[in-house]
């Protein structure tokens, strides 16, 4: 790694526009894993074509918050695709990269988005239809730990969301709504992918609470013969947003190969990879284009249910929180 | 190639094992540490050879001060109780260790090692064994590879720890008096330790008795069994009492 | 090493006629069918489990597991690591061994039981403090990125989390060993004019070789198999800083079930080497120690 970065310096000092090889690294979150594989390829030839540099990009993947931990202690992203604005304000904050952050790309700087839904076994033997289906006593629920997965927290707060629309502001009803089904959830992976993993390879659980595109991903991996979507009635409109880390960037003398990498995610090549690895594209046309392949749900933004990411982090996720409160292990 | 050592003493933790020791060796002479067992004679001569540092005191070579010298600038040839013999190496390379390790600007070449070897091999009556390991040969013979070894270095001194402690009474009387001949035809400056006093007056030219560390007394051995200095003297050595 | 000793009052016991203590043939046959019965349900099995699941898909798709660049650099990166880890440890744990055999020195009681930590605590935490201390929020954070360094979520933390868990199994293996053969060839070797490298290339190290190769063996082992400690320090960039064992993790999370369990495999097929020479070097080991004891 050391002898890449004597490479960029060098590059950088001789006269620019010289063609190097230049090397990024993208630390994203858990289930994004073959979406990147697609793009890094397509964004390799789109900026060879256009620059004639030769870039290479670098994936990590992890749990959100496990993901924003690493940057945090040294690990040299020089752009974070996360699963939440609010590990990415967590770098802000160390002044990793501008408080602004958000602005600097549309749709506040999310690409795709996407929302929850729930994977069954084929067939939907327990008949699993809404939220108020998952707190039913005997079903065994999946989703990761909402202090570690990105995913876990817009599942925590699609329930949420879900619950208060059904008992208005009675906070102490959503309350045990949310406590009925964290009883029911027999394991808490550290991030998406695993409860995936766990749901479909170990086969453990009734239902899994997951990312759209996980979901969709987990047919077509396994076969849709073995598991089918059940979209709920509402759900939150998940918006994981892409960053370039401009400290890190700024040192690694990759900015601007870094901007236009994220930049290339809302051209329409880039929209395009996002639908076919069942994101919902963010740009109206792409969007329009595979609607189809989604099923119908009435979304709420984050903002509107809960005032916004730091609300809610602080309010249920930080130690002590809500989360903490009402989170008892199924076993006990 | 005298010895001498001056009011050395040696400590271990609070155990006091050598106390003001000073003894001469003139220059090839046979002398015996003797004493009972815990008398310190073992660590007086690992003092002399440079195994252990005294506290207190000197030691001199043939009037050259040892004192601060370790083990491997002394040439003090030692012969351990328990042979301590290279287990890996054939009894052909243990007796030339000593010649290999010199350095580079003292060390005799190939055919010298070989036909020193094959010398000391010849003197201790060992030929044919040259090819064997330690593990293949009995007590006697360990011991005779363990004074080749030592001698291998032509030591200006040879030291040796209890050496036919670990072998049977007829082997060790054997040995006892293969050494006493030995002595007398190479001459070569010796102290022994030994327990048994049989032994010691059988071989010895001088006995140094010891007792805690002690010395008790130093002289030929029949002028003291005529004149034991005290009465523990008297009492180790089982003699009449005399009045 | 101090199992070959015992494994040797063993066999002298075994050929001893019974004793008044020993229990009934019934209790004997009882403690080694669970034994057994133990062995296969959590040994046995798994390890034939994983080679079952690696070939599920056919040899030629198990084959081209290994054919995959990134797979491939994490095997490089492993290999790399243990090439680092295990000659680093050999040197600490002999000079360790040494100096606690050899030496008497205030806290010497003390240092042995450090020797020894990496074991008790958790590789996680084995890990985790080097992050404490190497990462940006750490002690030495900012002076090492100032000066361009990076340890962790690179090769270099990975090597040292490495050298961190496999610490003590040199020096494990020969401490027992050269407390049990003493000095006394060491002294010999000294009065007849060794001294310092010639005493140890001479004497001493022919004497502990067994032990030696039994210790770093057994590093060897846990080097490329370690998994907490290294997945803390990682950053599991793809191509880069993914060990074997953290690649497997990532096959298995991406669906590619049978690539992931070709490359546990691979690590399967480590142990059973590994277990195969260390009874080779123990057996050795044995009969060096029965012919110097004879």
């Amino acid at each position: 790694m050391k002898k890449q970065l004597l490479i960029l310096a060098v590059a950088l000092l001789s006269a620019s526009g010289i063609a190097r090889a230049v090397e990024l690294l993208n630390v994203s979150y858990d289930p994004t894993r073959e979406l990147y594989t697609e793009y890094n390829a397509a964004f390799a030839r789109y900026w060879k074509s256009k620059t004639g540099q030769e870039v290479e990009v670098k994936q990590s993947h992890g749990g959100s918050g496990k993901q924003a931990r690493a940057v945090l202690d040294g690990l040299e992203a020089d752009v974070v695709t996360l699963a939440l604005a609010y590990d990415i304000d967590v770098l802000a904050e160390k002044g990793l990269l501008p408080a602004d952050w958000q602005t600097k790309f549309s749709n506040n700087s999310s690409p795709y988005t996407s929302t929850i839904v729930f994977l069954v076994r084929k067939g939907n033997p327990k008949g699993i239809k809404d939220w108020n289906d998952l707190i039913r006593p005997g079903i065994s629920v999946i989703t990761p730990n909402p202090k570690t997965s990105g995913g876990a927290r817009w599942n925590y707060l699609g329930a949420w969301a879900y619950a208060e629309k059904t008992f208005g502001k009675d906070e102490a009803k959503t309350k045990e709504f949310i406590g009925k089904l964290f009883k029911n959830v027999p394991v808490l992976d550290s991030g998406a992918r695993g409860s995936t993993t766990t749901f479909v390879q170990r086969g453990i659980g009734d239902v899994l609470i997951a990312w759209e595109n996980e979901a969709y991903l987990s047919l077509k991996e396994f076969g849709a013969d073995k598991f089918e979507i059940v979209t709920p009635s509402l759900s939150i409109l998940a918006e994981p947003p892409v960053a370039v880390v401009d400290s890190v960037a700024g040192r690694h003398g990759t900015r601007p190969v870094a901007k236009a990498y994220l930049a290339h995610l809302y051209s329409e090549e880039g929209q395009e990879i996002a639908g076919k690895n069942f994101y919902r594209p963010s740009d109206p046309k792409a969007a329009a284009k595979f609607a189809s392949q989604f099923g119908k749900v009435t979304l709420v933004t984050i903002d509107e249910a809960f005032g916004g990411w730091k609300q809610a982090q602080s309010k249920h996720f930080a130690d002590g929180g809500i989360f903490d409160q009402i989170y008892t292990p199924a076993s006990k | 190639m005298s010895i001498r050592i001056d009011g050395l003493s040696k400590k271990f933790g609070g155990h006091v094992a050598v106390q003001e020791a000073s003894i001469e060796v003139g220059t090839g002479k046979l002398v015996a540490l003797l004493g009972p067992s815990g008398s310190g004679k073992t660590t007086l001569l690992r003092l002399i050879a440079g195994l252990e540092f005294p506290d207190e005191g000197r030691v001199f070579f043939h009037g050259e001060e040892v004192t601060q010298k370790s083990a491997y600038e002394r040439r003090a040839g030692f012969v351990f109780q328990h042979y301590a013999l290279f287990q890996h190496l054939s009894v052909f390379d243990n007796i030339a260790f000593g010649l290999e390790v010199r350095p580079r600007a003292t060390r005799p070449c190939k055919d010298e090692i070989r036909e020193r070897v094959h010398c000391l091999l010849k003197l201790v009556q060992l030929e044919p064994f040259a090819k064997r390991f330690p593990a293949q040969l009995s007590g006697g013979q360990r011991q005779r590879v363990a004074l080749a070894r030592a001698l291998a270095i032509e030591p200006r001194v040879l030291l040796l720890d209890e050496p036919f402690g670990a072998l049977d009474a007829k082997v060790r009387k054997e040995l006892r008096a293969w050494l006493r001949r030995f002595h007398d035809e190479t001459q070569i400056t010796s102290l022994f330790v030994t327990h048994d006093q049989e032994e010691a007056f059988e071989v010895a030219n001088e006995v140094v008795i010891l007792n805690h560390g002690h010395i008790q007394q130093i002289g030929a051995p029949g002028l003291i069994q005529r004149e034991p200095a005290n009465a523990f003297v008297h009492d180790f050595l089982g003699l009449d009492f005399q009045i | 090493m101090a199992g070959a000793i015992q494994d040797l009052t063993t066999l002298r016991n075994a050929t001893r006629p019974r004793r008044a203590t020993e229990e009934g043939p019934l209790v004997r046959w009882a403690l080694i069918l669970v034994s057994v019965a133990f062995f296969t349900a959590f040994l046995l099995l798994p390890l034939v489990a994983v080679f079952a699941e690696g070939l599920r898909r056919g040899a030629a798709l198990y084959l081209q597991t290994f054919t995959d660049p990134v797979t491939l650099d994490a095997i490089r990166l492993t290999l790399i690591t243990a090439a680092i880890a295990v000659p680093c440890n050999t040197v600490f744990g002999v000079a360790a061994a040494w100096a606690i055999t050899r030496f008497e020195f205030r806290g010497k009681q003390f240092f042995s039981t450090l020797i020894d930590l990496p074991l008790w605590v958790s590789p996680v935490i084995g890990g985790l403090i080097y992050v404490l201390l190497f990462g940006s929020q750490g002690v030495l954070g900012p002076w090492l990125q100032a000066h361009h360094w990076r340890i962790i979520y690179s090769t270099p933390g990975i090597v040292i989390a490495t050298v961190f868990v496999t610490f003590p199994f040199v020096a494990r293996g020969l401490i027992p060993l050269m407390q049990a053969q003493g000095v006394a060839e060491e002294e010999a070797a000294l009065t007849l004019g060794a001294r310092g490298w010639q005493l140890f290339l001479r004497v001493t190290l022919p004497k502990i070789k067994w032990g030696l190769l039994y210790g770093v063996i057994l590093a060897n082992a846990r080097a490329m198999g370690e998994f907490g400690a290294v997945s803390v320090v990682s950053g599991h960039i793809r191509g880069l800083t993914n060990t074997v064992p953290l690649q497997i993790e990532i096959l298995y999370n991406e669906y590619a079930f049978a690539a992931a369990f070709a490359l546990a495999s691979l690590l399967s097929l480590l142990a059973l080497v590994t277990l195969g020479v260390k009874s080779y070097v123990e057996w050795r080991a044995r009969q060096q120690l029965e012919e110097s004891q004879s």
